[in-house]
């Protein structure tokens, strides 16, 4: 492990050589930044590895079901496991998605599973991503460029290889397509994950598109070339919101999606990953859930944990919720990126009351959570270790099995009074080694 | 790579184009910096008119530095540079993270080069950058047409300011020569009556001089779409 500090310098020249980076808007300007990375690595034994991947593959199938249940028979709510105001009241819920079954029945191909280990060592799930989680690249190339710095490194440790992602989401792609090339869709260059978009596509050797280079006909994907080239599409792996995929669908003001997609769609031509209308299973009201999912769908006992939540929705919840609100965590279950997250810690009695009276005008837009003492880790700051928060997030791609990528980004706070470990705010990463034996 | 977008041939074709301006601007206004380095005056004037840029600068060190290093002006290398990038950016999964790396070293050169009075060895890594850009290309990129591209793009680019800094005839006919050859090979539609144009001139040997101006035209707007 010192190898790999003492080599910290080189590996982030590294990272800026290839333009490792993420973009942010800063007062109305867009910025390229480089994410900072920090050479200490998250360590996962095979044993606690062991129990991440089934739990998460659990989860992972289990949301998958829902999905499908949700967007066909709806057995989960006629039974009376989840209120049907939390499926159909929140923005996840798409009615355009209702009856579509997407090449291979699947839904979430790639979800990106947040989790925190306490400082007993037992993990928790905080959120699910089935949308567009992203992430995956910068471990990804981190790990290739840690390893050319620091060969011995890797020389005298069990780490599991992890630069087989693009292999993992090319065969994935692959799968589900259904005939045709295999495009990676992105916003363009001033997306914050732009630098992922390309280099996946890169690795999985799919075509990268952006807003006019795709087009419908006849039910149809095309890719459009030069002159009157053409070449039809059978996956696309969207890296743009729903509401902007297709105008004549969703939002018809967008001028980033690709009008006509969803009938193509529909009439099963093309494969859309993730599949639209996700959102419905990973809205942060749903999550209280998804260990009740697991139950149901799957019969059996969830393996890894929520965090404690509380659902202020429910009458009991909210009256602990209203009387413990300084202790808690309370998370807007519309924001992400670490937006919309207020510790009742941090907060003055006035606006304690003032929350307290939001919650009670508008109980289903929140979750409230038991503040985890979550372990930090030590990351280098102007050459000393230091402790931060840190997270982790998983990878899990389902195609022909589900599997989980034996790596994940670990994201962590440079600030230590804080637990917000996302890029937007400031936060930095590492690379997740996966120990072999 | 089968079919390519009209947007990223735009992007292959602009990315060979600003790096070769780079490049051969470096090396064109060595003589300049040489003067400047002598602590004396160096016809920049006649530089800047043949290249069609303004003249705005005061004297032979200003022009040396403010033709490298004004990011407001979009004649500056520092600036073209900065437009090689941004194709470059884009084209990831075109040219490749390695090959891109190099573009990512040119800047970085660049930026040292500009925070100095006298840059010329960084510089020298600029111009070592984009040739390690160029060999980068030639040898990873796999699809054959998105080279081509790309080597037009240089092409282009180097023939137009052959023409504007009076290069010998034989050799801005010889380049011609070398983009005519190209155009069968790329999915860019050329505007037929400036290609015959150019076939005119660059394989008529017997006309004592080059209309050079008329060829600047031709070159300049042979790829309407792009």
């Amino acid at each position: 492990m010192e190898r790999i500090i003492e080599h910290s310098d080189r590996i982030n020249e590294q990272l800026q050589r290839y333009g490792v980076k993420f973009g942010i808007y800063k007062n109305g300007t867009f910025q390229e930044r480089l994410f900072p990375f920090d050479p200490i690595p998250r360590v996962i034994t095979a044993e606690e590895f062991d129990q991440l991947n089934r739990g998460l593959i659990q989860r992972v199938n289990a949301l998958n079901l829902f999905l499908k249940d949700v967007y066909s028979e709806k057995a989960i709510i006629r039974d009376g496991i989840i209120p049907e105001d939390f499926v159909f009241a929140g923005s996840g819920y798409l009615p355009q998605c209702e009856g579509i079954t997407p090449s291979k029945g699947i839904y979430s191909h790639i979800s990106g599973i947040d989790l925190v280990q306490a400082k007993d060592g037992s993990w928790f799930i905080l959120e699910d991503n089935l949308r567009i989680p992203s992430g995956a690249s910068y471990p990804l190339i981190a790990r290739g460029l840690c390893r050319r710095c620091s060969p011995a490194t890797f020389h005298d440790n069990d780490i599991v290889d992890n630069r087989n992602y693009g292999e993992l989401l090319k065969n994935l792609m692959n799968h589900v397509n259904t005939g045709g090339i295999n495009v990676i869709f992105t916003p363009g260059r001033y997306n914050a994950a732009y630098f992922e978009h390309s280099y996946l596509a890169e690795l999985t050797g799919a075509v990268l598109a952006e807003c006019g280079d795709l087009f419908v006909e006849d039910n149809t994907v095309y890719y459009k070339g030069t002159g009157d080239r053409k070449e039809k599409v059978g996956a696309i792996y969207r890296r743009i919101s729903d509401e902007y995929l297709d105008p004549t669908a969703f939002l018809a003001e967008s001028l980033i999606g690709i009008p006509g997609v969803m009938d193509a769609y529909r009439a099963g031509n093309v494969a859309l990953l993730n599949a639209p209308g996700n959102g419905v299973a990973d809205d942060k009201g749903i999550y209280y859930f998804v260990p009740k999912m697991i139950e149901y769908y799957l019969h059996e006992t969830p393996i890894l944990h929520n965090a404690p939540t509380y659902l202020p929705f429910y009458e009991e919840d909210r009256e602990y919720v209203l009387a413990n609100l300084e202790k808690l965590v309370v998370k807007d279950v519309a924001e992400a990126g670490g937006y919309g997250v207020v510790f009742g810690r941090d907060l003055n009695a006035e606006e304690l009351e003032a929350f307290r009276e939001t919650i009670r005008r508008e109980p289903r837009r929140f979750i409230a959570q038991e503040v985890i003492d979550f372990k930090d880790l030590p990351i280098m700051e102007a050459g000393q270790q230091v402790m931060r928060k840190a997270d982790l997030r998983v990878f899990v791609l389902s195609g022909e099995e589900t599997v989980v990528w034996a790596s994940g980004l670990t994201r962590f706070s440079r600030n230590p009074n804080s637990f917000v470990v996302n890029s937007s705010q400031g936060g930095g990463f590492k690379d997740t080694w996966v120990l072999s034996r | 790579m089968g079919t390519l977008s009209l947007t990223k041939a735009g992007r292959l074709f602009w990315l060979g184009r600003y790096t070769e301006r780079v490049y051969t601007s470096l090396k064109e206004s060595k003589g300049i910096y040489d003067k400047m380095v002598d602590g004396e005056e160096a016809d920049y004037a006649s530089y800047c008119a043949a290249l069609g840029i303004p003249n705005d600068y005061t004297s032979t060190a200003d022009f040396c530095k403010q033709y490298l290093a004004n990011r407001s002006s979009p004649c500056s290398l520092v600036s073209v540079l900065g437009y090689a990038y941004d194709n470059a950016i884009v084209l990831r999964e075109t040219i490749g993270t390695e090959t891109f790396s190099y573009i990512q070293l040119a800047c970085n050169a660049m930026e040292q080069a500009i925070s100095g009075d006298y840059p010329e060895l960084e510089l020298q890594g600029v111009l070592d950058d984009i040739m390690a850009f160029r060999g980068s290309a030639e040898y990873s990129l796999m699809d054959e047409t998105s080279r081509t591209i790309l080597r037009t793009g240089a092409n282009v680019e180097y023939l137009s300011l052959a023409l504007r800094l009076k290069h010998p005839k034989e050799e801005c006919r010889a380049e011609c020569e070398r983009l005519l050859n190209r155009l069968y090979k790329i999915p860019l539609a050329a505007d037929e009556n400036r290609r015959n144009r150019l076939i005119d001139h660059a394989l008529d040997e017997t006309k004592p001089d080059l209309e050079r101006l008329v060829m600047l035209d031709c070159v300049e707007h042979l790829f309407p779409e792009v």
